[in-house]
């Protein structure tokens, strides 16, 4: 493995010191290029937690990855919690455009979170990677929404 | 491919277009693109459309700091300014242009050097722009028929 260069050192740091609202990233101690995420879902989403009771909750974790090829190519991330969202599938994989062809090294890990978090506010049925939920999504959102509630409920407490 | 196949391609596609398969070629065209990796920019075209420009008390500030591996330039260095004004360090926009042909700060799109991959990236970009203009005009007409239907719900 290549030595750490200076720009995830910086990234870390940064992360570390001014985390962005609902979203920390902790680096593995044996593997710094391997993230432990945790980002709260946002208030008004059906991933916001139970507001009532602070723990209770709206808490999704997440593994992110910089390959050595980072930043000429993008971060890998995945959900490890379960979650009901039309862009995320059973495997925790997410489909967004900056993950893939729209990378760009000018993004950091903290705008890939960013962009992570505003999918939960702004899901999106018609460019789906879960069929299934998307269909659910554009016949029935308010269903589909309950659904939503329901899982966060019972997974990312 | 020599500039005159391009060119036959695109004038082939207008022609095809003129007889209404366009939307055929388009998806045709997009779905080669979906599964075609960026070219990277070509060789001539980054010697032609770049600039060094030398770091100085006077521009450091302005210039602020490489966005691909967040470091400063160093005074009395050169830095490789795009076309979009975008800065970067010799090695660090080379390394993403070999894969890419895009600016990293603002996407903003160089030749390539596939000459087909910049027809078709242009033949899309014209087709883009025609269907937002049209996707306009349909909006507009679907609130007008909104409006004149209105009472149905009511
Ligand atoms: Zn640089
Ligand atoms: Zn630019």
């Amino acid at each position: 493995m290549n030595s750490l260069p200076k720009r995830i050192i910086k990234e870390t740091e940064r992360l570390v010191k001014e985390p962005a609202p609902g979203i920390s990233a902790t680096p593995n101690e044996e593997n710094l290029r391997y993230f432990n995420v945790v980002i709260t879902g946002p208030v008004d989403s059906p991933f916001q937690g139970n507001v009532s009771h602070h723990k209770s909750g709206g808490v999704f974790n997440l593994e992110l990855f910089l390959t050595d090829d980072y930043p000429m190519s993008a971060p890998k991330v995945r959900f490890l919690t379960k979650i009901y969202h039309p862009n995320i599938d059973k495997l925790g994989r997410i489909c967004l455009d900056i993950l893939k062809d729209k990378w760009s090294p000018a993004l950091q890990i903290r705008t890939v979170l960013l962009s992570i978090q505003a999918l939960l506010s702004a899901p999106n049925p018609d460019d789906p990677l879960a069929n299934d939920v998307a269909e659910h999504w554009k016949s029935n959102e308010k269903d589909a929404i309950q659904t939503a509630k329901e899982w966060t409920r019972l997974y990312a407490a | 491919m020599s500039d005159q196949n391009v060119h036959n391609i695109v004038n082939g596609i207008r022609f095809i277009g003129e007889d209404d398969h366009e939307e055929l070629d388009i998806e045709r065209i997009k779905f080669i693109m979906k599964h075609t990796p960026t070219p990277p920019i070509s060789e001539y075209q980054f010697q032609e459309l770049t600039e060094e420009v030398i770091i100085t008390k006077r521009n450091k500030e302005r210039i602020g700091d490489c966005t691909i591996c967040v470091n400063e330039f160093p005074l009395d260095t050169e830095a490789i300014k795009l076309p979009c004004k975008h800065y970067y360090h010799f090695d660090c926009i080379t390394q993403w242009l070999k894969m890419h042909s895009n600016c990293p700060n603002c996407r903003t799109q160089l030749p390539t050097n596939n000459s087909e991959y910049d027809a078709y990236s242009r033949i899309l970009a014209e087709h883009e722009k025609k269907e937002r203009e049209g996707i306009n005009e349909d909006e507009d007409r679907s609130m007008r028929r909104q409006t004149k239907n209105s009472g149905m719900f009511s």
